[in-house]
């Protein structure tokens, strides 16, 4: 499985989210990585053919994925940046109901397999009104591996769980990342360090660098000449350079 | 997939407050409705028609011509006697009494200018026709027109279920999904037809409801062309068959304006401005409705006369739902906005 993206272009009225991006992306775990705003969500979203492109072009195989509609996204697990469910659903409501939109069988999905993997069997017959920030996200990743997709497009799955949380869905990702493309933007670089096969940086909508980590920090190495690089110091060799001292409050 | 819509209407508190809200406004409003106001004295026409009660005869006719003379002779008298008593050629209690004469007998007349516009109407019409008091169920007519409340509720309970899915990330969410786009919509298009069916049908059940209450249900085996006030009626029917089918053409009525309000939620996605849009488009064309009797405006007002019209009405309002399923289909292709300044 390969994910082809040539030259993607998207422009809102003002500005240019992403600018002639391309790359390949195959099966594992891709960590996208870039400041805010440098356009991860946007070309996530194009991934997920949920935002029309301005430009260029995404296939799956060698198919274009914006023609293949409902039999891409019967492929696709998708979970948006901030997700948000009806409030006076229980947890297991929302994903026996998101399993229908899924279209899937009744016995290709195991509900209460799925709640324990993001911790959630206790609170599963409550409303998710009354979720937390990292209960709701969790629901959500929840939701995004239901029929186990062979395409899954996280943003920022991991932001707002506790480290145990975060364990465990690392855990989870792990375990399921073989045999699949699992896309993922974060800004946790500890995340990226663990999980990442590949990684992708970002910057104003272009593609400024990709690889596995040590790739990357080979780069640096030979650019920079430091000794001893981490994926920390790639990112700052990367996007730290504005960075000034005056810029902190005092 | 259906039962889900339906449960983001019965699971919502809100949803239940509105329809109590709905439910509790409407039997007022229809109690209201339902008084019987008529700018002559009710009793005095009640015994009129209880006497005439039953097929037009030429007894009857005579009878009511012969009234009618009675009445203007008594009223006519009224300024001789007026004179007479000035110029002392009565005493007082004879003035007094025929005094008394002349008021009742111009509380008859205005009573019977209705029974007299009645027998003016039998003379002209074809159509089987007979005598009985109707007052109370004109207003029944009346009061099943435009109806405000029901138009709130359905853009209330139709705005706020889309609202739940309103949030960029959640359109999104069930968007990604097989089934997020043309099925999902028409799942919730189908919901909210329910939703307004059921709407409608409660309205109509409180109607009927109070209308039983008060006056039970007389002279419903009568024929319905009796009634002068809704002439032009097409068809020969008693008038009970009008209480079955108010409740059909409102049903229809109902449904078409679900089906436009979801599509304005649909296109507007805001909360508030749907609201607002929906019940200033159905609200205002019933206000005016007086003013403007034909052409597009007749649409959005409940047409309540079993003329000739009322069966291309129904089936025009309900042809524009299939239509607004299509238009639905395209729109759930496409992302966000479909009205692009919102
Ligand atoms: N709906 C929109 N309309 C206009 N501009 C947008 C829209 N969505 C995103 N943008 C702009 O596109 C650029 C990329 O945004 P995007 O959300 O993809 O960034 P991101 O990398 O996901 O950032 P973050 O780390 O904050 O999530 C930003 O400059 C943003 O202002
Ligand atoms: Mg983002």
């Amino acid at each position: 499985m390969e994910l082809a993206v040539e030259n993607l272009q998207k422009d809102y009225k003002k500005k240019r989210a992403l600018d002639g991006f391309s790359c390949r992306i195959q099966e594992g775990v891709t960590i996208l990585l870039g400041p805010n705003g440098a356009g991860k969500s946007t070309f996530m979203n194009i991934l997920a053919d949920l935002t029309p492109r301005s430009g260029g072009c995404v296939s799956l195989d060698g198919e274009d994925i914006f023609s293949m509609g409902k039999k891409y996204r019967k492929r696709l697990g998708y979970l948006p940046q901030s997700p948000e469910f009806y409030p006076f659903f229980t947890g297991r409501d929302i994903l026996k109901y998101f399993a229908r939109l899924k279209e899937l069988e009744k016995d290709s999905y195991d509900i209460d397999a799925l709640l324990k993997s993001v911790h959630l069997t206790s609170a599963a017959d409550r409303k998710c009104g009354g979720y937390s920030g990292g209960m709701k996200r969790r629901l959500g990743i929840a939701v995004a591996m239901l029929g186990s997709p062979d395409i899954l497009i996280m943003d920022e799955p991991t932001a707002g769980l506790d480290p145990r949380e975060r364990l465990l869905f690392k855990r989870n990702i792990k375990r399921m990342s073989e045999n699949r493309i699992i896309i993922m933007a974060t800004h946790i670089i500890s995340d990226a360090e663990d999980i990442a096969s590949r990684i992708l940086l970002l910057k104003e909508g272009k593609n400024i660098g990709e690889g596995t980590i040590d790739e990357l920090t080979q780069a640096v190495i030979s650019e920079s000449g430091q000794e001893q690089v981490d994926l920390d110091d790639v990112y700052m060799h990367w996007f730290g350079e504005e960075l000034e001292m005056d810029d902190v409050l005092v | 997939m259906f039962l889900y819509e339906i449960k983001k209407y019965t699971g919502n508190k809100a949803f239940w407050l509105l329809a109590l809200l709905g439910l509790v406004l409407k039997a007022v409003v229809s109690w209201n409705a339902l008084t019987v106001r008529a700018d002559f004295p009710k009793e005095i026409y009640r015994d009129y028609m209880d006497y005439l009660e039953g097929e037009p005869t030429e007894e009857k006719s005579d009878w009511i011509l012969a009234e009618q003379a009675r009445l203007w002779e008594v009223i006519g008298l009224h300024d001789t006697y007026e004179k007479m008593y000035q110029n002392g050629e009565m005493t007082l209690d004879e003035y007094i009494e025929k005094n008394e004469e002349y008021t009742y007998a111009r509380a008859q007349q205005s009573a019977f200018d209705a029974v007299f516009e009645k027998y003016t109407y039998f003379q002209e019409t074809d159509k089987r026709v007979e005598y009985f008091y109707d007052l109370e169920i004109l207003q029944f007519f009346k009061a099943s027109g435009g109806d405000f409340v029901l138009i709130c509720f359905i853009c209330f309970a139709v705005a706020m279920t889309r609202e739940l899915e309103n949030p960029a990330d959640t359109k999104k969410l069930i968007r990604s999904m097989p089934l997020g786009r043309w099925p999902f919509n028409r799942c919730k298009l189908t919901g909210a037809l329910l939703v307004g069916a059921l709407g409608s049908l409660a309205g109509s059940f409180i109607d009927i409801g109070i209308y039983g209450y008060r006056y039970a249900f007389p002279y419903m085996n009568m024929p319905l062309n009796s009634i002068a006030r809704i002439s032009g009626i097409a068809y020969e029917v008693p008038v009970w068959v009008m209480f079955v089918l108010i409740p059909v053409i409102r049903l229809a009525h109902g449904l078409f304006i679900t089906a436009l309000v979801f599509l304005l939620a649909m296109l507007i996605q805001r909360f508030v401005l749907t609201i607002f849009a929906g019940v200033v488009i159905f609200s205002i064309p019933p206000l005016l409705a007086d003013r403007i009797p034909t052409g597009l405006a007749r649409f959005f007002v409940p047409n309540m006369t079993v003329n000739s019209w009322i069966a291309p009405y129904v089936l025009a309002n309900l042809a524009v739902i299939p239509m607004v399923y299509l238009v639905c289909r395209r729109l759930s292709e496409k992302e966000g906005f479909a009205i692009p300044f919102l």
